[in-house]
């Protein structure tokens, strides 16, 4: 069996914060901190070309992770290994291989064109021109660069930037690839492409890439497997299908009568939602089947519709069931 | 008119807590200005001791200190290139116009949220400045004067604010206006007074620079506290400082004006 | 693991990448670089003048004639010229704290000298221009005793000199990685530097001992004119190798605060 190609364990991670509410002039010269775990004993094994969703609520440790996995921070406790390399003692060899998109910073210069920046990316990278070029010429063609490549950084809508930040990203061909958030803010036809783009390069190239968002589109449509993380600590990690069926265990049958009816008592348990004559039953999997047809029976009905609970929802019960645990 | 002034004060109060969060901050920005003056100082401390001399442009040794801590403590009102900065970045980027849809009215908005560091430095400088005229063993300045010397300090910080705003105002022309901040900085560095007493030049250069707005910043206020001009000569300059007070703020509202109608609200 | 050359010196060979950057920058903002260009000229010319309007009315400053503070001014142009190359280092705290450091943490390059060169001003090297025009102007227009060799010195303790006020100041901005907004103390350090503009062997003692050992402004420019008209070549030489020890010194700190710094990065929280 191959060797995972990203290994995490037992990895935390502390911030030191001053403790809130000091007051008087004794606080100007010290302050007392107090010591914040962000990141509790995290474990987990990435194989090479596999596309992870590493999802959670806010404050959940998520960019903590992503900053630990690029070298960026340092962990307080625990081994990080990514192709070999420790990322923050290996760092300058290391990001030769890694490729980085923080959907909240720009990494291209502002005032100047966005060729000129991938020129200096050729530079930091090493990389060969003809190689260069034929990468560059790859993304314009897949990424729609051309009309954008001689324009100043500036002057680019968000989703152009965000189209030019990934090639600059991934110019020099990483092997694994860390996108903190890259389709917030974007419209749907820009997180489309971006998305197929993701898709082909991880197919294509078996490129292993880490995925943070908070759009459920994104994981949906591109990864397999989701770590979902909360309050510092993994509460799930498998494949998607997986997290929906051991989440999902109720649907709603929505049906509109002619009418209002009286719910009978054997119902009322299962009544969610009620508009005028519209009703909204949540019914056990297991049950939709036969209770279908009970519910039929209470009154003149026009439509009836059955609804599996997105992703979306999931992870609010999710984040719900965390918070007031 | 009650609601307007409270709002604006509202505004000051916010940012005065905002400063507050960063105490061992404003006790740096409170002795930032006197590093100035400490060095300055013993440059004029040096000059006195190598030449013997105990007078120098009408300024003794004692008067001199008197004089440079005063224009230090007027000069902290001044509201300071972050201003500047900040009214270029939101002129340039747009975001202009999301403090143009509150009904609140720009400049003033800015004014008040810089004054906080002024407050707090100006009003120390004050205290510090009288406890070493006094300790010092010099004469404050007799009520007349003194009457004198608050309106020139007065009309000091308004022409302050007139110019720092008015190269702000700049940006809706210029992308870039700090190089204009600190060509201004430099120049009014030497023709204020700052560097050097204006009695220091050849007389008649002295006549006219007392007369141009840069000597408003700093040479009138420190001249009639230290007792340079006679009662007659210090009220034609509190005047004079007064004019170029009313010409600039007229400039700057016309200017904000042309501004505003210039202004694209790129971005977005 | 395939070993690659040191961090550091593949800065050096990529620099045309990074002057080509700044040329870009300053080609998108031409009036900005010539305004930049007319506040330089007119910074030097008030120095200039001020030393005349203060000279004509006392008389030198002890050893310090006309034509020496004409030369101090254009070793201080020099000086804050090469400073104003690297002046991004001005933002190294708010890198620090809002977490901008990250974009140059994600490079295989060194991510202190990275963020320093992509963001090269070379809205300086009119300055040091200025100030090489005013040590013309002062060598060939006033009596000063000089030899060819007292200039080399000179010049290569001007150039040197440089870091001795810049790494001070890279150092307090380290601060940032440890008490987070390091800014105001930050700008109470550069008030300082306007003794750079001041003959310092006329000040007492104390002084002369602090701004030589603990922040070495004496060597922007005081010890370049002295090492010009005034010392033995041996002297000169021997203010060299002092220097070097200091800037040596200064270098160490940093790196080591650089590296502990990093440790304790936060990156903006989580």
């Amino acid at each position: 069996m191959a060797e995972p190609i990203i290994e995490m364990k037992h990895v935390c991670k502390s911030f030191s914060v001053p403790v809130k509410g000091q007051q008087g002039w004794k606080s100007i010269f010290y302050r007392k901190n107090q010591t914040v775990d962000v990141l509790n004993n995290i474990n987990f094994s990435i194989d090479e070309g596999e596309f992870i969703g590493y999802i959670g609520p806010n404050g959940a440790g998520k960019s903590t992770t992503i900053k630990l996995l690029t070298g960026i921070l340092y962990p307080s406790r625990g081994d990080i290994r990514v192709m070999d390399y420790n990322p923050h003692r290996d760092r300058y060899h290391y990001t030769y291989h890694i490729g980085v998109v923080f959907g909240q910073r720009s990494l291209l210069e502002f005032d100047i064109p966005v060729m000129d920046s991938f020129k200096l990316y050729q530079a930091i990278y090493e990389l060969d021109g003809r190689l260069f070029q034929e990468r560059l010429d790859e993304f314009t063609h897949l990424l729609k660069l051309d009309d954008l490549l001689h324009v100043p950084v500036r002057k680019l809508s968000l989703g152009q930037r965000m189209r030019c930040e990934i090639a600059a990203s991934l110019l020099h061909r990483p092997k694994v690839i860390f996108l903190d958030e890259p389709t917030i803010g974007l419209d749907a036809l820009s997180k489309h492409e971006i998305r197929q783009f993701l898709t082909r390069i991880n197919q294509e190239e078996k490129v292993t890439i880490i995925l943070t968002t908070h759009d459920m589109g994104d994981i949906e449509q591109l990864c397999e497997r989701i770590v979902f993380i909360n309050v510092g600590n993994i509460v799930y990690d498998g494949p998607l299908d997986t997290l929906k069926n051991n989440y999902i265990t109720h649907k709603d049958i929505v049906i509109v009568y002619e009418e209002p009816i009286d719910v009978p008592d054997a119902f009322v348990s299962l009544l969610k939602e009620k508009n005028i004559t519209t009703y909204t039953f949540n019914v056990p999997n297991a049950e939709v089947v036969s209770i279908v047809p009970a519910l039929l029976q209470l009154g003149a009905a026009y439509d009836v519709s059955i609804h599996e609970p997105t992703l979306e929802d999931v992870v609010k019960i999710i984040y719900s069931n965390h918070i007031h645990a | 008119m009650k609601v307007m002034a409270g709002k604006y004060l509202v505004i000051f109060i916010t940012q005065m807590k905002n400063l507050l969060e960063y105490k061992i901050n404003i006790l740096l920005k409170l002795i930032r200005p006197f590093v100035m003056t400490a060095a300055v100082g013993s440059l004029w401390l040096v000059l006195f001791k190598l030449t013997g001399r105990d007078n120098i442009g009408g300024f003794t040794r004692q008067s001199f200190i008197i004089y440079l801590l005063t224009i230090r403590f007027i000069a902290v009102f001044s509201p300071g290139g972050a201003s500047i900065a900040e009214m270029n970045e939101e002129i340039r980027t747009g975001n202009l116009a999301m403090r143009l849809v509150r009904p609140a009215h720009y400049l003033p908005w800015l004014l008040f949220r810089n004054l906080p560091v002024p407050f707090i430095s100006g009003i120390t400088g004050l205290i510090l400045v009288s406890i070493l005229t006094v300790l010092l063993g010099a004469d404050l300045p007799k009520a007349g004067m003194m009457l004198l010397f608050v309106c020139s300090v007065i009309a000091t910080i308004t022409l302050q604010y007139a110019i720092y705003q008015g190269i702000g105002i700049l940006s809706f022309w210029i992308y870039e206006v700090f190089p204009i901040e600190r060509f201004y900085k430099s120049v009014s560095g030497l023709l204020s007074g700052e560097l050097i007493p204006l009695t220091i030049f050849p007389a008649t250069a002295s006549e006219v620079l007392q007369f141009l707005p840069f000597a408003s910043l700093a040479f009138i206020p420190g001249g009639i506290f230290t007792g340079v001009f006679t009662f007659e000569q210090a009220l034609v300059r509190v005047i004079v400082q007064w004019t170029w007070a009313a010409i600039l703020w007229g400039l700057v509202i016309t200017t904000y004006q042309r501004g505003l109608e210039k202004f694209e609200a790129q971005g977005g | 693991m395939k070993f690659r050359e040191r961090s550091i010196v593949k800065h050096f060979r990529i620099l045309p990448e990074y002057v080509k950057l700044a040329v870009k920058r300053e080609s998108e903002y031409k009036l900005g670089f010539y305004t930049f260009i007319f506040h330089q000229l007119v910074t030097a010319a008030i120095w200039l003048l001020f030393w005349k309007v203060l000279i004509n009315k006392i008389g030198d400053f002890g050893s310090w004639n006309y034509g020496r503070m004409v030369l101090l001014t254009g070793f201080v142009t020099i000086n804050m010229g090469m400073w104003l190359t690297f002046v991004f280092i001005w933002r190294l705290p708010r890198q620090i704290l809002t977490g901008e450091l990250n974009s140059h943490l994600i490079k295989p390059v060194h991510p202190f000298l990275h963020m320093i060169l992509q963001h090269l001003n070379l809205r300086s090297l009119p300055r040091i221009l200025i100030g090489v025009l005013i040590l013309i102007y002062a060598l060939s227009h006033f009596e000063l005793q000089y030899s060819r060799w007292s200039l080399v010195v000179a010049g290569v303790t001007s150039f040197l000199s440089f870091l001795t006020s810049f790494m001070p100041f890279a150092t307090i901005c380290l601060l940032a990685f440890w008490i987070g907004r390091a800014e105001f103390i930050r700008d109470l350090f550069i008030e300082l530097f306007v003794f750079q503009n001041y003959p310092l062997t006329e000040f007492p003692t104390v002084f002369i001992a602090v701004f030589t050992v603990v922040i070495p402004l004496i060597f922007s420019a005081t010890v370049p004119v002295l090492v010009l008209t005034k010392l033995s070549l041996g002297w000169g030489m021997l203010l060299l190798a002092g220097l070097i020890i200091i800037i040596s010194l200064q270098l160490w700190l940093f790196g080591f605060l650089w590296n502990r710094g990093l440790r304790r990065y936060e990156s903006y929280g989580g």
